[in-house]
């Protein structure tokens, strides 16, 4: 009889140990469609950002991990403005998910430092669900709802 | 906040002119004052089809009475959540995008000619607030979002324009990675330029030839003559910016700096921007004939 093969991995290694930003990005999309009777969606757009000038590239060559860098932005669509979309918040992060930077785009301030730096899931979800409840969050939906409605 | 959609999604087609139809395009910002006689003052000189504002309030309906009484033709309105940008057109258009962090409203145009066209309307992030390595990083992300435009219509014939608060020669716009806009429109024509392995698509930027005193009007858009050692004086941080895919219906002659509205001058009487009674910047004009 054969012996069960020996798991020396740690317990922490598996696919639910750590939900990454898109994923979560994508959940609170679908559920605004729900929440609107799609009249306003959440679309998530995804891309890999390049370096930002070539000096960097060169330098990010030496170290390749460095150079890949994903981001996700959560759009709000509006079918029946003739699927106008508004850019609500965006995150970005290297080939780890966890730290993230995370930007409302709303927000008033004109500093780019003013993206918020998350270092882990939980930090990720509650600054999310801070935005997400966030004054200009809901005016935009009310506008795009009764907009919607409305043609 | 108010959402504005005035005047419909209908469009009225142009009644005049054989051959290409001729558009003509006017941008200015107009630093939040209440420039509507202005404006409608340009538009009627002009013969202007697409107004695009920044620093203007679009909730007010008084940008669009003005534009349509001068003309005596009903101008549209699309879509808009941001607080300083309006686009105003003589034919039928619709808002595609709005981003509030970078400030770039982009729209699908439908000219009467037949063929639409996407205008990607910019007020990027001031000098007074970002350094200009953090304005490069931005131009980075708002030249994927072009593409992303590009890849949603099927079609590259886009028009860029704004205050993009840089002038024609810093990174953000002249790298592969940013606008990429090459001041030779034989450059632009070849399309593409090809970076460490990678395809970048050009804008061609009429706005060069209008630095300094080569050319009848202002010798840039903006005036700054702060006291620091490196000092332009004139900036030509307004522009427009064309796909190759446009190039043969744009006339690099027709791009004109403004130093009056058609009736008052916009400037001072030193021959800088009148900022009292117009703006710190100055408008421009061009056309695509298509």
């Amino acid at each position: 009889m054969a012996e069960a093969a020996r798991d020396l991995w740690p317990p922490d290694i598996d696919v639910k140990s750590v939900v990454p930003p898109v994923v979560i990005l994508r959940e609170q999309a679908s559920l605004l469609a729900e929440r609107t009777r799609s009249l306003v969606r959440g679309e998530v757009e995804s891309e890999e950002k390049l370096a930002e000038s070539v000096e960097q590239y060169l330098t990010d060559a030496l170290k390749p991990e460095n150079r890949i860098e994903y981001k996700h932005t959560l759009v709000l669509v509006t079918p029946a403005l003739e699927s106008y979309r508004y850019v609500l918040l965006s995150v970005r992060h290297d080939f780890q998910p966890y730290p993230c930077r995370a930007v409302f785009h709303p927000d008033p301030t004109w500093d780019i430092e003013g993206e918020s730096s998350l270092p882990n899931e939980q930090e990720f979800v509650g600054w999310l669900k801070h935005m997400l409840a966030r004054p200009e969050t809901k005016r935009v939906i009310q506008a795009l709802l009764y907009q919607a409605q409305e043609s | 906040m108010t959402i504005c959609t005035k005047g419909g999604f209908f469009f009225r087609r142009r009644e005049t002119r054989n051959g290409p139809l001729v558009t003509n395009f006017l941008f200015w910002n107009v630093n939040g004052k209440p420039l509507e006689s202005r404006v409608a003052s340009i538009v009627r000189t002009h013969d202007i089809d697409v107004v695009a504002l920044a620093e203007c309030d679009p909730t007010s309906g008084a940008w669009l009475d003005a534009i349509s009484d001068v003309q005596q033709c009903p101008y549209y309105q699309g879509t808009t959540l941001l607080d300083s940008i309006a686009v105003y057109t003589r034919f039928r258009q619709r808002t595609m995008e709005e981003d509030p962090r970078t400030r770039v409203s982009a729209h699908q145009l439908f000219l009467p000619g037949g063929k639409d066209v996407v205008l990607v309307v910019a007020h990027l992030p001031s000098k007074l607030f970002w350094q200009a390595d953090s304005q490069s990083q931005l131009c980075t992300e708002f030249a994927a979002q072009v593409r992303r435009l590009e890849t949603r219509v099927g079609h590259s014939r886009t028009v860029l324009v704004g205050d993009l608060n840089m002038n024609p020669f810093e990174a953000g716009v002249v790298s592969s990675h940013g606008l990429h806009a090459t001041m030779a429109r034989s450059v632009a024509e070849r399309e593409t330029r090809t970076v460490l392995g990678k395809e970048y698509a050009f804008f061609y930027n009429p706005m060069w030839g209008h630095f300094g005193d080569a050319l009848d009007g202002p010798p840039g858009t903006y005036y700054d003559s702060r006291a620091e050692a490196v000092t332009y004086f004139w900036n030509l941080f307004d522009q427009v910016l064309v796909r190759p895919a446009l190039l043969g219906a744009f006339d690099t002659g027709s791009v004109r700096i403004l130093d009056s509205d058609g009736t008052e001058s916009l400037l001072s009487r030193t021959g800088l921007p009148e900022k009292s009674q117009a703006s710190d910047h100055l408008p421009i004009v061009f056309r695509l004939d298509m």
